[in-house]
């Protein structure tokens, strides 16, 4: 049965120039036990998406559109009723777990709190799961760490703490934002793989936001690309990875240095920058970069055109991206 | 913690020798004759002579010096020149006032600047923080002697709730003796409460931008909650530096205020002794009241420790 089912999803933002939309017109939709990457530059729109599902926008944001959670459209509900489902039904994982955590409270405390909020256990029986939940994530010494204050942990063991504190109340799904960008690259294999098997041990689905394709690569079933608050292309992983249909992607990919590439070779970078956000295009966002952009891409918004099987990239000159690359 | 704590112990004793030896040298060894300016200008050459001997000025500074440094470590702190009653019995008789005045002001700015501040933040751009910037605005402005004739104007005049000025002495009961400190305590409040609201605001509107907020929202937290449970702990150093700083200003704000109420306490005593030129007095309150402000520092540091407990580990 679908957990999550996101319709059109803009994501309004007021700015010295009016309204600039952050994400536009999302949709996807999220089984029990599906991953699902959302990949893409700084300023994509993939960590609004994240904000937008949990119901913590920026002040002043407008959303529009649907996330429906078991049918139950989160952007119906007022604050108190989403109280109820953070922390509790949807889980989320931060980018910097050094700043995202409270550095004057011991972590035991911080993990146990989502289940005094939403379990209503006392907080001698809440810190005891915290206890067992710490140790389930990896944290050696557990029941003496959970004393610790943040700054007593390291980087993975902080991210493991906040990994903890996320499953607390095993959410239905679980988003994390960027979750390894701040680890050292060998933590980065090993928190992955510990969210991996714990969604797969709880049968959680799992957004990943990463701008990482490597990580995405390793992590989840299926991908969205997104450029300029749109998702432009969207396929299962394997497939991503072996052809790529729209001309962003395309680039994206080539811009990335891959291992074997023959040294000398000089990696392709997209033309241009990602305008701001006031300024990107109404139509498809990156006609002003795209290489085969015609007048028609100007004019409204490119709809979802098949590729293959669950495979559809945003873009109507799919032949001549298909061409070019092959040529 | 233990060798925090003992180097903050070794500074406070630093710092206090370090007052006491400014005091002295601007009271007894910078030129001018203490004795001439007790004794006046029109004084006789025996009396100056007598007064002379009778403050030890005959004998070499250092040894003056240390003779009072150890007289104020022992409690022997002279005899007062114009009540001709020991210093330490001065003071202590004073102190039974002005230490609970300087409290409960104390205690009324933190209450006062804690809620205005966290309303203020909590009410981020809306009116209801408009209006206690607005308030406290003022209260900065506001003179505390001009404000506390304002109370006595209308509660003891108008109202006739409370006396005038004067204080009944602690044998006169609890409770009169408070409600004879109250209006001098809300004066000396008032601005001190502005500023520390405007502190507490900033510091909280600081810690709300912090991410572990937006954490604590994602667990299900409220704003409230989050509020209370996660910022207003992070907020309290930049607000308990201030209030440290602030209780200086109270002290030093206590000699107007314990004149303009008529008050027996340290304030009006060192006020007076200036007046009388009573430099023995003079030179043991300011060692006193400089005293008072590093000790409440000392304690302000202390709580850094107790509050944030990266400073416990640090050394």
């Amino acid at each position: 049965m679908t957990l999550l089912q996101v319709e059109d999803l803009t994501v309004a933002l007021p700015t010295r120039r009016g309204w600039a939309r952050a994400v536009r017109d999302l949709s996807f939709t999220l089984d029990r036990g599906q991953t699902l990457g959302l990949v893409g530059e700084s300023g994509c729109g993939k960590s609004m998406t994240a904000l937008a599902l949990m119901g913590l926008l920026p002040e002043g944001a407008r959303a529009s559109g649907r996330i429906a959670l078991d049918g139950e459209d989160l952007l119906m509900l007022d604050e108190p009723e989403m109280c109820r489902i953070r922390g509790n039904r949807v889980g989320m994982i931060f980018q910097e777990p050094m700043t995202a955590l409270n550095p004057l409270q011991p972590i035991g405390r911080q993990v146990a709190e989502p289940l005094q909020l939403h379990r209503g256990v006392g907080r001698a029986e809440a810190e005891r799961e915290a206890v067992r939940l710490l140790d389930r994530v990896g944290l050696p010494n557990a029941a003496q760490r959970a004393h610790a204050h943040p700054h007593q942990l390291s980087g993975g063991q902080r991210q493991r703490a906040m990994i903890a504190m996320a499953l607390a109340c095993e959410p239905d799904l679980l988003v994390a934002d960027e979750p390894t960008t701040a680890l050292d690259v060998t933590i980065q294999g090993q928190i992955l793989d510990l969210v991996t098997e714990l969604v797969d041990e709880r049968g959680m689905a799992l957004i990943l936001i990463t701008h990482d394709l490597g990580v995405i690569a390793e992590t989840v079933d299926r991908v969205i690309v997104m450029y300029g608050g749109a998702g432009v292309e969207e396929a299962a992983t394997d497939d991503l990875f072996a052809y790529r249909a729209h001309p962003y992607s395309q680039g994206l990919f080539a811009a990335l240095p891959q291992i074997g590439l023959a040294r000398g070779t000089r990696l392709e970078p997209i033309p241009g920058t990602v305008p701001e956000l006031a300024d990107m295009p109404d139509a498809c966002t990156f006609v002003d970069r795209c290489p085969i952009a015609v007048g028609a891409c100007r004019a409204t918004p490119p709809p979802p055109l098949a590729v293959g099987p669950g495979h559809r990239a945003r873009c109507i000159r799919l032949d001549e991206a298909r061409r070019r690359s092959q040529g | 913690m233990a060798f925090f704590l003992l180097r903050r112990f070794a500074t406070l004793l630093g710092t206090l020798l370090a007052a006491s030896l400014v005091v002295f040298l601007v009271l007894e060894v910078l030129p001018g004759d203490p004795a001439q300016v007790m004794l006046g200008v029109d004084a006789q050459p025996d009396t100056l002579e007598a007064l002379r001997r009778k403050l030890g000025l005959d004998r070499p500074p250092l040894e003056r010096y240390l003779a009072w440094v150890v007289g104020l470590a022992t409690g022997d702190l002279g005899v007062s020149y114009t009540y001709s009653v020991p210093v330490s019995e001065l003071i202590a008789e004073r102190l039974v006032l002005t230490v609970p005045l300087a409290l409960i002001a104390m205690a009324l700015t933190v209450v006062i600047a804690l809620g205005l501040g966290l309303f203020a933040a909590s009410h981020h751009g809306r009116p209801g923080d408009w209006g206690v910037m607005t308030f406290s605005q003022l209260g900065i402005a506001i003179p505390n002697f001009w404000f506390a004739i304002l109370l006595i104007l209308y509660f003891s005049v108008h109202l006739g709730w409370f006396s005038a000025g004067g204080f009944p002495g602690w044998s006169a009961g609890v409770l009169p003796a408070l409600q004879s400190l109250l209006l001098p305590a809300i004066s000396l409040a008032i601005v001190q409460a502005a500023i520390l609201a405007r502190v507490t605001r900033s510091a909280v509107l600081e810690v709300l931008r912090e991410d572990f907020v937006r954490t604590a929202r994602a667990k299900g937290l409220t704003r409230r909650q989050a509020l209370w449970r996660h910022v207003l702990r992070n907020a309290l150093i930049p607000v308990i530096t201030i209030m440290g700083l602030q209780f200086a200003n109270l002290l030093t704000g206590t000699i107007i205020i314990e004149n303009v109420f008529y008050l027996p306490g340290v304030g009006r005593l060192v006020f007076q002794a200036i007046t009388q030129r009573d430099l023995i007095v003079v030179k043991d309150v300011v060692v006193l009241i400089a005293a008072l402000v590093v000790i409440v520092n000392f304690l302000v540091d202390v709580l850094y420790a107790v509050i944030d407990p990266r400073l416990r580990t640090q050394r």
